[in-house]
């Protein structure tokens, strides 16, 4: 007897839930909604309703393309319901070295989601060691040609490492919140968000600080001049209801009827 | 309260690959006070353990999978992230041998299917140190 499985779950219409959390670009004039970024959730009620455990699974269970493609179906069609300056999705390194349609199914689905491909980041995740780097790069080029700006996640941390920033060369690194929480109080991770900064003007790629969450390290980084903050000190993940109800300015605006 | 260390429940993760008996189970427990999450696969299971920190995880020795003894990797996954949580096998095929295997990776208790709830629970009283 075949029983239905959390991946069964996660995979059916309507399995994957989207929250979206702002980056805000903070200027002398205040602060603006930068992007969102499009963070996917499991069925509500299941184990995979946490996204840490639904990635941590999907990894374990090597299914790390199918889902992506999910969460990106779920996350253009749900960002419809705001009016994003831009959106961030996520996919896993071995889904773009392993799917060689990847781009083509991207283009598919920002026809038909009406969105502008030049108004989207595709925030590159790498748990793994070993993928084909051959096959990646072509799949980086593949979605940069669409018009698609690229963003590497988690950076500092795991296998997001100063190779990757080199071979992938991001429009956008997400520095790991390991190197943010804290930095107002530690040195060494100030000293490595200034680091990072200053490579990243380097490089020519924008900054984002992930995992902001205390006024004493918001004004860590942006004392060292990174200006696009994601994290609870300004908001944290929401639903498209509730992000509404926070950032009014992100409603979109209907003719009417 | 039942099942509590100072008003906090226990957590629980109960590892079983037939629903019938991940409802049982979890029902029972709840009623008796612990705090309780299933997971139907070894992969489920395994990404469960990397996130919580249960005070105690009953797994069923053979899972849906391939090697028969998947119930041995959520054991030796609990002792490399939480050497504290305490252990129960439940096997329904179990050889000595297995068992041996078991016990000889720091399992806690390991039990025959199939056992009566109130003696799972008397496993878990003694285990957690505490009466429920």
């Amino acid at each position: 007897m075949s029983h239905t499985t959390l991946l069964d779950r996660v995979l059916a219409p309507g399995g994957i839930r989207i929250h979206f959390q702002p980056a805000y670009e903070v200027s002398g004039h205040g602060k603006r909604v930068h992007s969102l970024e499009c963070l996917a959730r499991g069925p509500a009620g299941t184990n995979a309703a946490s996204a840490n455990v639904l990635f941590e699974y999907v990894r374990l269970k090597h299914k790390e393309a199918e889902v992506d493609r999910a969460c990106i179906s779920a996350a253009l069609s749900a960002s419809r319901e705001l009016n994003a300056p831009r959106l961030g999705i996520n996919a896993h390194a071995c889904t773009l070295a392993r799917d060689p349609r990847f781009a083509e199914f991207l283009s598919t689905e920002l026809q038909q989601n009406g969105i502008d491909p030049t108004c989207l980041t595709l925030e590159i995740l790498e748990h793994g060691p070993a993928l084909d780097s051959l096959s990646f790069l072509a799949a980086i080029e593949s979605v940069r040609a669409l018009g698609v700006r690229i963003a590497l996640d988690d950076v500092g941390v795991g296998e997001s490492n100063l190779r990757m920033l080199l071979d992938t060369r991001p429009d956008y690194i997400k520095l790991d919140r390991y190197f943010v929480h804290g930095a107002s109080a530690d040195r060494g991770r100030r000293a490595v968000l200034e680091a990072m900064a200053l490579l990243a003007r380097r490089l020519g790629a924008s900054i984002v600080a992930e995992g902001v969450e205390l006024a004493g390290d918001l004004d860590c980084v942006l004392g060292l001049g990174i200006r696009l903050i994601q994290g609870y000190v300004f908001c944290p993940a929401l639903s498209p209801a509730d992000l509404l109800q926070r950032e009014p300015e992100l409603r979109v605006q209907r003719p009417a009827a | 309260m039942l099942a509590t260390t100072q008003h906090i429940p226990h957590r629980l993760l109960v590892v079983d690959d037939e629903p019938t008996v991940l409802f049982a189970m979890s029902e029972y427990l709840t009623v008796r006070g612990f705090r309780v999450d299933t997971a139907a696969e070894l992969e489920e299971a395994l990404a469960l353990i990397a996130h919580i920190d249960y005070s105690a995880v009953i797994a069923d020795l053979r899972l849906t999978g391939t090697t028969n003894t998947e119930g041995l990797e959520v054991v030796a996954a609990v002792r490399e992230r939480s050497p504290g949580t305490r252990i129960v096998l439940h096997s329904g095929y179990g050889s000595p041998e297995l068992e041996r295997e078991a016990l000889s990776r720091n399992v806690d208790v390991v039990l025959h299917k199939p056992t009566p709830m109130a003696r799972i629970v008397d496993c878990l009283t003694r285990l957690l140190g505490g009466a429920l």
